[in-house]
């Protein structure tokens, strides 16, 4: 009798030592929960995650270059990229595995479109990382030098953006617009020289029509379709007709000379950056 | 020995009560990031972005002349509407369809991205879990030399 009171006694024990247990590790993995998910800023985290998603698959509906600068959520928020996901995480989270404490998105990728896998952090009011789209290629860019991205970006991606030296000419008879053609030499960013003679790259004439002659490349025809933009920009008509040798020659009216300098520096700029 | 294998049934049981414990935490811990993720539904802009690239956009269905290089937005080149081509265009299998048809209605081409679960799903989409994002835009169809007018309809199947 003695021996069975005791064995259920035991037993009792073991039953109320097991509960208390349980009790034990289910309070202390409920407060674990608790703290964290009142702590924790993974709503944030998934909204940013998505937000960026959408701004990746938006940047490759555009047509030609975007660039967007993604100016929210600057409170030392963090960005991962992988083929088609997006991860995002505090940059304190950094050391910690990325892949336990990020939140990840994932975004449709256009095989057309040539995705750079970089890493863009984003620490601080004063970085705005950027989404770029250059022509077919998509990436990340931030001026934050430890991963110095944009270095990366000139030297990994296009070599050729390094412009040459163009050379220029006239055979106008007209002072003036002789003048302003001039005045496209020593611009900053481009570099431009003038001649007396012909044989340059590009003969610039006065017409009472815009017509580009280009040669027939692909890459020149693209710069004058860039160059007619311009001018249909400004309210003007323009034509491009097939050029019978290797240099440009721009029929330009003689009204809009002095806007020459700014029509063909923007041109430059954008036919460099589409390349 | 008895005692021996007492102890040893014990222990099992133990480790099974933590499992069942675990497995309960990470239920309630997935059951939060269902919860969040639902807050944060983007379809319609998701949907919204497909429709603006298949129209405009080059990598889209947009006609791009090979001699130029121009695109021309809301002329659908009938070439690029093919499955290869789509799947391509979009990595992200969300089950889609498109359809262009001529003024009349006729369906001139039909193209699908994960046909197989679109197919599974669009009989479904009377159920509240499910939804058919859909729009009609008036297009020019380019065939070869010849340009006409028609429809491209986008269809897009989620799940909530």
């Amino acid at each position: 009798m003695t021996d069975q009171n005791e064995e259920g006694i035991q037993g009792m024990l073991n039953q109320l030592v097991s509960l208390i247990i349980i009790v034990l590790i289910f309070a202390a993995i409920l407060t674990f929960l608790a703290l964290r998910v009142y702590k924790d800023d993974s709503f944030e985290k998934n909204h940013i995650a998505k937000d960026m998603a959408l701004a990746l698959e938006a940047i490759q509906t555009g047509q030609g270059n975007t660039i967007l600068s993604y100016t929210k959520y600057t409170d030392s928020y963090s960005f991962a990229f992988k083929q088609g996901i997006v991860q995002n995480y505090k940059t304190q989270e950094k050391k910690l595995p990325l892949d336990f404490m990020a939140v990840s998105s994932t975004f449709s990728i256009d095989q057309n479109i040539k995705f750079t896998e970089k890493e863009m952090n984003h620490t601080g009011t004063d970085i705005h990382p950027n989404l770029i789209k250059t022509g077919n290629n998509l990436y990340a860019e931030t001026p934050d030098k430890e991963y110095n991205l944009n270095l990366h970006y000139y030297e990994d991606i296009n070599t050729s953006t390094q412009p040459k030296t163009y050379t220029f000419s006239t055979d106008s008879k007209d002072e003036q617009f002789k003048e302003y053609v001039k005045t496209l030499t020593n611009q900053p960013g481009y570099q431009f020289s003038y001649k007396e003679h012909t044989d340059t790259d590009f003969v610039i004439t006065e017409s009472k029509e815009n017509i580009i002659y280009a040669p027939q490349t692909k890459e020149k025809r693209k710069l004058a379709s860039i160059i007619a933009n311009k001018l249909i920009e400004k309210g003007e008509n323009a034509a491009i007709l097939p050029s019978g040798n290797e240099r440009f020659t721009i029929k330009i009216k003689k009204e809009l000379a002095s806007q020459l300098t700014s029509i063909l520096q923007e041109s430059f700029k954008q036919y460099y950056e589409t390349q | 020995m008895k005692l021996n294998k007492k102890a040893l049934g014990d222990v099992v049981l133990w480790i099974i009560r933590i499992i069942v414990l675990v497995a309960v935490v990470a239920a309630i811990n997935f059951l939060r990031i269902i919860a969040l993720n639902n807050a944060l539904q983007t379809y319609d802009t998701e949907f919204y972005i497909l429709n603006t690239k298949m129209m405009y956009s080059p990598t889209g269905l947009a006609y791009e002349s090979t001699a130029t290089g121009r695109t021309y937005p809301g002329m659908i080149d009938i070439e690029k509407l093919d499955e290869a081509y789509i799947n391509n265009s979009m990595t992200r299998n969300i089950p889609s369809r498109f359809t262009l048809t001529d003024e009349n209605g006729v369906v001139i081409k039909q193209e699908y991205h994960n046909k197989e679960r679109y197919n599974i799903l669009e009989p479904l989409t009377f159920a509240k879990q499910y939804n058919l994002l859909n729009k009609t835009q008036y297009v020019l169809i380019k065939q070869g030399e010849q340009t006409k007018p028609g429809f491209l309809t986008i269809e897009m199947v989620v799940s909530r």
